[in-house]
């Protein structure tokens, strides 16, 4: 194992310090959970504190993590949902149970709600678009996939969002 | 349904709400903190797991620390990371770095068209399709591999990486490592001609006519910083590479680019939704004021065909063509019948994948030819074969005798 030096901390404790929240942000929207959202940021930026004689040569270690951020994201909301399913099989009431949601204002939450109903990679790319403000094709590189499915899932992300939007909450 | 401009109102109100809320409720202090006791425990423990074998009685205090600290830290386990997700892209011949099309609903053909469409119980072969289109190249996407088709030979690339493109008449696919791109450029008959690191946007016989150079950017990266990204020439035969002129700029709204066409150079914009506004060495706005959901420009240099940026940010069902020389006005606007994906000029006319699926622009379902000059349907196919590129090049040409087009700034590397 790589051993971390003092340098290294110190450059590392630089991205820890602008990123902590940005990716707290992030992965709280997504899983709506501000709970999860914080062990998501804490367990990416731990990975990327770990591997951090690689991740610091890359020209945005900032991205890095927070594509490791956005897949620990999806992942945990997919094991939720398979856990909400079993419970809901089980016949118990507590698949209904809401989370915490970060967020206080009814349209924004109601905005965040919507966000995370919608398809993984929707999800992904909208929250990197409104939350980190970031251009079609950054969030392709984090992503990994093309720009064009980047454009394609936003476009179809706003259209599901508008039209839900548009429509009186239940 | 609420219009987009209240939606990015409500959207920008809740990402600020969501960043506000953290802003309120994280001391950066005292999370750092607190990280960097439990990233030291962590690591302390993983250095102990890889000692030499201790006694027993070592191992259980071990274990326990292992237990707090791995159960306070890593809370969150099992990611998906490092998951690339395979999808073909629809690169134009022409474009440097161009986004790929995107989708929406259509109007329906323009009046007056003599569409010709193909009986969908009727499935073109690739050799039909070609025909049928008035092509004599024509490359598709499987799963892991693309065919590259003539009226004479077929042959099928093996795609190790997730993304294709066809840059100038070549097959180039890109492989990520890593967080490096690396690219391997095929012939149309399935014959490796190029290998670099970084992402390669152009392709050219070198000065002495006996090889081939490539030029790319690099790093491209999966982060690649703000700014200019440093462009090289590679001697395809040697490997050797030099520093060109760059051809893009990134910046945080989007990037800029230069396209180069014959002895003409192309300055193309991308605003951060990926669209294109593209002026000439002139200084001169080719595209008239519009702005372009993807574009290319014809094998002569003297048009460009593009999809035309309307209410959405993201799709269109309209392509226009306008002469680079006198751009004011349009040749011709038209409407396509669904969402554009991808254009290709075949000789003269210009060959359109179009999709009736708003959500999937990758799923072709039609191929729409245009007359270049007039804008009128020449045919309409129906095809859902994933369409990588089409051209009218003659395939019989090898790539090693065409005449070297020079690139501003790229020195002679033959």
């Amino acid at each position: 194992m790589k051993v971390v030096t003092t340098a290294d901390v110190g450059s590392f404790e630089s991205l820890y310090r602008v990123e902590l929240r940005p990716i707290t942000a992030l992965a709280s929207s997504m899983t709506g959970s501000r709970e999860l959202g914080r062990d998501i940021a804490h367990e990416a930026l731990l990975r990327a504190y770990r591997d951090w004689a690689r991740v610091a040569t890359l020209d945005n270690p900032g991205a890095w993590v927070r594509r490791v951020a956005v897949n620990l994201a999806i992942d945990v909301q997919r094991r939720r949902a398979r856990e909400r399913i079993a419970v809901a099989r089980a016949g118990s009431r507590l698949a209904a149970a809401p989370v915490d949601d970060p967020l206080a204002d009814a349209t924004s939450t109601r905005f965040w709600a919507l966000v995370r109903a919608l398809p993984d990679q929707q999800r992904a790319v909208v929250a990197l678009r409104y939350l980190d403000d970031l251009a079609v094709q950054e969030i392709a590189e984090i992503l990994a996939i093309p720009v064009g499915t980047v454009k394609s899932q936003l476009f179809k992300a706003r259209h599901a969002l508008a039209t839900a939007l548009s429509k009186e909450p239940a | 349904m609420i219009d987009e401009m209240r939606f990015e109102r409500i959207a920008r109100t809740a990402a600020a709400a969501a960043l506000a809320d953290v802003e309120a409720t994280i001391d950066v202090e005292a999370a750092w903190h607190r990280f960097r006791s439990s990233a030291d425990a962590i690591a302390t423990v993983r250095a102990a797991a890889r000692a030499p074998r201790r006694p027993a009685r070592t191992w259980l205090a071990w274990s326990a620390a292992a237990v707090v600290a791995v159960g306070a830290a890593v809370a969150v386990i099992g990611s998906s990371g490092g998951d690339r997700r395979l999808r073909a892209t629809t690169a134009s011949p022409g474009t440097l770095l161009g986004p790929a099309g995107s989708t929406t609903p259509g109007t329906g053909l323009p009046p007056g068209s003599a569409a010709k469409v193909a009986p969908p119980d009727q499935p073109l072969d690739p050799g039909a399709l070609l025909d049928r289109l008035g092509a004599t190249q024509l490359v598709l996407r499987s799963t892991d591999q693309v065919e590259a088709v003539t009226p004479s030979s077929t042959a099928r690339i093996p795609v190790p990486g997730d993304r294709v493109r066809w840059v100038g008449g070549f097959v180039v696919t890109e492989t990520v490592q890593g967080d490096v791109v690396s690219s391997t450029a095929f012939d149309i008959r399935g014959r490796r001609v190029c290998s670099a690191d970084g992402l390669v946007y152009r392709l050219r016989v070198n000065a002495a006519g006996s090889g081939l150079v490539a030029s790319v950017t690099r790093p491209w990266t999966m982060t690649a910083p703000i700014g200019e990204v440093p462009s090289f020439a590679v001697d395809c035969r040697s490997g050797n590479s030099t520093a060109i002129a760059p051809a893009q700029t990134r910046s945080e709204g989007g990037s800029t680019a230069t396209d180069y066409l014959g002895n003409r150079s192309y300055h193309v914009a991308f605003s951060a939704d990926g669209n294109a506004r593209i002026t000439d060495d002139q200084h001169v706005d080719v595209l008239g004021g519009d702005a372009a959901v993807t574009y290319v420009f014809d094998d002569r240099g003297t048009a460009i065909a593009y999809g035309v940026l309307t209410d959405n940010p993201q799709v269109t069902d309209t392509v226009a063509v306008r002469d680079l020389a006198a751009s004011d006005i349009p040749r011709w606007r038209v409407a396509v019948g669904g969402s554009v994906g991808a254009l290709w000029w075949v000789g003269d006319r210009v060959v359109v994948a179009v999709s009736g699926d708003l959500t999937h622009p990758e799923r072709t379902s039609r191929l729409v030819v245009l007359d270049g000059s007039t804008g009128q349907v020449v045919d309409a196919v129906d095809s859902s074969l994933p369409v990588v590129a089409v051209s009218a090049a003659d395939p019989s040409t090898d790539p090693s005798t065409t005449p070297p087009t020079a690139i501003p700034g790229a020195p002679s590397t033959g």
